[in-house]
């Protein structure tokens, strides 16, 4: 489970995630990401860098929920074995308008108790795939001015 | 040929970026290139055109990334600039697209660290007086020390 938060340089506010596949064949978590603030944020943007592709036919999900679950309300069934090295992919969709909802896939709630999940719940090993999520967030949680 | 970064104010993460047009003879012309400000890998995630002043005649713009001074159109493509209205802002990388969808021209673009933002009337008209500024957002993509 390999799922690090990386601060190697400056990202333009960019939250920057290094998460790698493993060689166990059957659906595994590939890590989890704490709420890196401690308050709920909003995540408004996010990339997914492809470093590599795996080998085995896995598919990856990825989403919020509790430490390890198969989270998929940002990433559903995206399959990493077919992907480019250097391919930049969204992770937040921008396919709404002006007062549509900015919810699943297109915004996501990050509650201050819950992670950010990485889930391969193909059974097929993932061992060579590594990539970067770039996100960006509002701190949408209550703060101090107005409680 | 003016293309130039300007600093003038507070740009909330913001690459803001002057270009003008120019009376050559005959039209097509580069109108400026901007070296990356970086010198590592980024990724366009978002960029609009404000338009200060139209052209008088038929002029159009190409706005792409390559080598300095060439005719490089992935982000913008014969754009009218003499039809463009006043004080105008239209996007330049589309925000259309879904979760999981690629996010490669012109929904996103990598600007590699040796090449150049490049802004171009490909059109036989003058493109004087036309005045504008593009607004860029970008990830730092290039892989950095960690990797």
């Amino acid at each position: 489970m390999t799922a690090t938060l990386v601060t190697d340089g400056p990202q333009s506010k960019w939250m920057k995630v290094h998460v790698k596949g493993n060689a166990t064949a059957v659906a595994n978590s590939l890590g989890s990401i704490a709420n890196p603030e401690g308050v709920a944020l909003h995540i408004t943007d996010g990339y997914m860098y492809t470093i590599a592709p795996c080998a085995g036919s896995a598919d990856l999900d990825v989403g919020i929920g509790v430490t390890g679950a198969d989270s998929t309300n940002l990433l559903s069934d995206i399959s990493i074995d077919g992907l480019a090295a250097s391919a930049v992919h969204y992770v937040v969709g921008k396919d709404a308008s002006s007062q549509a909802a900015a919810t699943s896939p297109k915004g996501l709630l990050w509650a201050a108790d819950t992670f950010l999940n990485f889930y391969n719940h193909n059974a097929a090993e993932c061992a060579a795939w590594e990539a970067y999520f770039y996100l960006r967030y509002i701190r949408i949680g209550d703060d101090l001015t107005r409680a | 040929m003016t293309a130039e970064i300007v600093s003038d104010g507070p740009q909330s993460g913001w690459l803001k970026i002057y270009v003008a047009g120019n009376s050559t003879a005959g039209g097509v012309n580069s109108l400026g290139s901007i070296a990356n400000p970086e010198g590592v890998a980024l990724h366009i995630t978002d960029a609009y055109l404000k338009t200060v002043v139209d052209a008088d005649a038929a002029a159009t713009l190409d706005i792409g990334i390559g080598a300095s001074g060439a005719d490089s159109s992935d982000l913008c493509s014969a754009y009218d600039i003499n039809g463009a209205a006043h004080e105008a802002v239209i996007y330049i990388i589309g925000k259309d697209r879904a979760s999981e969808a690629a996010a490669t021209t012109p929904y996103g673009l990598l600007w590699a660290a040796t090449t150049y933002l490049n802004f171009y009337n490909p059109a036989a008209q003058l493109s004087a007086p036309w005045e504008g500024y593009l607004y860029v957002r970008y990830i730092r993509i290039g892989e950095d020390v960690a990797a």
